[in-house]
C-alpha cells in the first residue's frame, strides 16, 4: 500500500469502499474553469475552481463502475423568502434560481439516469428526498465532493454520520469557504469518522476494484 | 461535556441567570452524570431530552417543545462545542432560529477543534460568538424589554 492515502491528518485508508456507494456531487454549480477567489473578501479558498476541477474525473469513474450518482443543487427563490437564517452570517444572497451560474457546471451535467436534488439549506438530508433515494439505492456508503468543505459538505456529512451512512471525503474534490475552515472540517469529519479521507485517485483505483453488479 | 472549572462557574451563573429571568431552560444530555458535579441539574418542570446522536435535534421532541414555548432564539452552552453545539446549532441555523454560544461555557475535544468550531458558527450568523458576560446583559434586556407595557 504504497500509495496509502495521506491527509491532513496523517496517513489513512479512506479510499476503501465497505458497503454499497452512491456519489454526492455537492453543489459544483457555475462556472468551474475559472477562479472565484475574491481576495478582498478572502472568500471562497484560493484555487477553488482547480478542486472542482477534479470532481468529473471522479464522476466518470463512477459511472464507469455502475455507482449511483446524486447531483446536490443549492437553490433560493428569487424573492429570498426561502433563505432563513443564511444571510445572517458571512454569506451573500447565492444561488438564485434564476441565475445562469446557479446552475449545475456544464463539466458535470447530470445524466437522465442520475438523480438531481435542489436544497434550500447547506445539508443534503435537510426537507429534501435523497433518503428515499439513498433507502430505494440500498446505498451504505456516501462518497462526497464539491463544496463548501466547511458548510454543505460538513453538514451533509454531519447529518449522514448520524444516520448510519459510512462517509468518504474526496478531500481534494472539496474545497471550503475559506483555506483555514476547509482544514477545519477536514479535521472535524474526521473525527466523526476516523480515516474518512481520501484522494481522487485513490478513490478511483478503489471504484475500478468494485465488482460491477449485474 | 464540561471541562475543567473555568467553564462551570460562567455556566452555572448563566444557568441561575435564565432561571431568575423565568428564560425555559432545556437541558440535552444522554444521561444524569454529564450536569452532575455541582453544575446544575434539571429541576422539576423544566425539560430534559436525550438526543440519541449529536444534534440536540435529531430523534428527540426539542422541535415540538421550542415551538411550544414560542421560542426564536436560542442560547446554547455546554460541550462539546465541535460536536453536539455545533451541530446542534447547525440543526436550530437551518431551521431558521436565531443562535448564540456562549463560549465560556462550553469545552471542545481540543482547543482547536473548539476554536475552529466557534469561527464556524460565527460564519452561519454574525454575532452567534459570545461571552456569559454579554448574554447576561442580553437576558436581562430581554426580560426588561418584555415585561416593560
Amino acid at each position: 500500500m504504497s500509495a496509502a492515502v495521506r491527509t491532513v491528518v496523517g496517513t489513512r485508508l479512506g479510499a476503501s469502499l465497505p458497503g454499497k456507494p452512491a456519489v454526492l456531487v455537492i453543489d459544483v454549480q457555475g462556472d468551474i474553469t475559472t477562479s472565484r477567489h475574491d481576495a478582498g473578501r478572502q472568500f471562497p479558498m484560493p484555487h477553488y475552481n482547480e478542486y472542482m476541477r477534479r470532481v468529473p474525473a471522479v464522476i466518470a469513474a463512477a459511472r464507469a463502475g455502475g455507482l449511483p450518482i446524486i447531483y446536490l443543487q443549492e437553490v433560493h427563490h428569487p424573492s429570498l423568502i426561502d433563505f432563513g437564517r443564511e444571510l445572517d452570517g458571512f454569506e451573500r444572497v447565492h444561488c438564485l434560481e434564476n441565475s445562469p451560474s446557479t446552475a449545475i457546471a456544464p463539466e458535470v451535467q447530470p445524466r437522465p439516469e442520475d438523480f438531481h436534488i435542489r436544497k434550500r439549506r447547506y445539508s443534503a438530508f435537510f426537507s429534501t428526498e435523497l433518503e428515499i433515494y439513498l433507502r430505494g439505492l440500498g446505498a451504505k456508503t456516501l462518497l462526497m465532493v464539491g463544496g463548501f468543505t466547511d458548510v454543505c459538505v460538513h453538514y451533509t456529512f454531519a447529518d449522514a454520520h448520524q444516520r448510519g451512512y459510512l462517509c468518504r471525503v474526496v478531500e481534494d474534490c472539496v474545497a471550503g469557504s475559506s483555506l483555514e475552515a476547509h482544514q477545519s472540517a477536514l479535521q472535524a469529519m474526521d473525527f466523526l469518522q476516523p480515516g474518512c479521507l481520501c484522494r481522487h485517485d485513490d478513490l478511483i483505483a478503489q471504484i475500478a476494484l468494485i465488482p460491477r453488479a449485474r | 461535556m464540561l471541562q475543567g472549572a473555568e467553564t462551570y462557574q460562567p455556566f452555572a451563573q448563566l444557568l441561575s441567570t435564565a432561571r431568575g429571568l423565568f428564560i425555559p431552560v432545556i437541558f440535552a444530555a444522554a444521561d444524569a452524570q454529564v450536569f452532575a458535579a455541582g453544575v446544575g441539574a434539571a429541576r422539576t418542570g423544566e425539560n430534559w431530552i436525550r438526543p440519541p446522536s449529536l444534534s440536540a435535534f435529531l430523534g428527540t421532541p426539542l422541535s415540538l417543545l421550542l415551538a411550544e414555548l414560542n421560542a426564536q432564539t436560542l442560547v446554547l452552552a455546554g460541550g462539546r462545542t465541535s460536536v453536539e453545539v455545533h451541530y446542534s446549532f447547525v440543526d436550530a441555523h437551518q431551521n431558521d432560529f436565531f443562535c448564540r454560544v456562549s463560549e465560556d461555557c462550553m469545552a471542545g475535544v481540543s482547543p482547536a477543534a473548539h476554536e475552529a468550531a466557534l469561527k464556524a458558527m460565527e460564519y452561519l450568523q454574525s454575532g452567534a460568538r459570545q461571552t456569559s458576560a454579554s448574554l447576561f446583559a442580553a437576558l436581562r434586556a430581554y426580560q426588561t424589554r418584555r415585561s416593560s407595557p
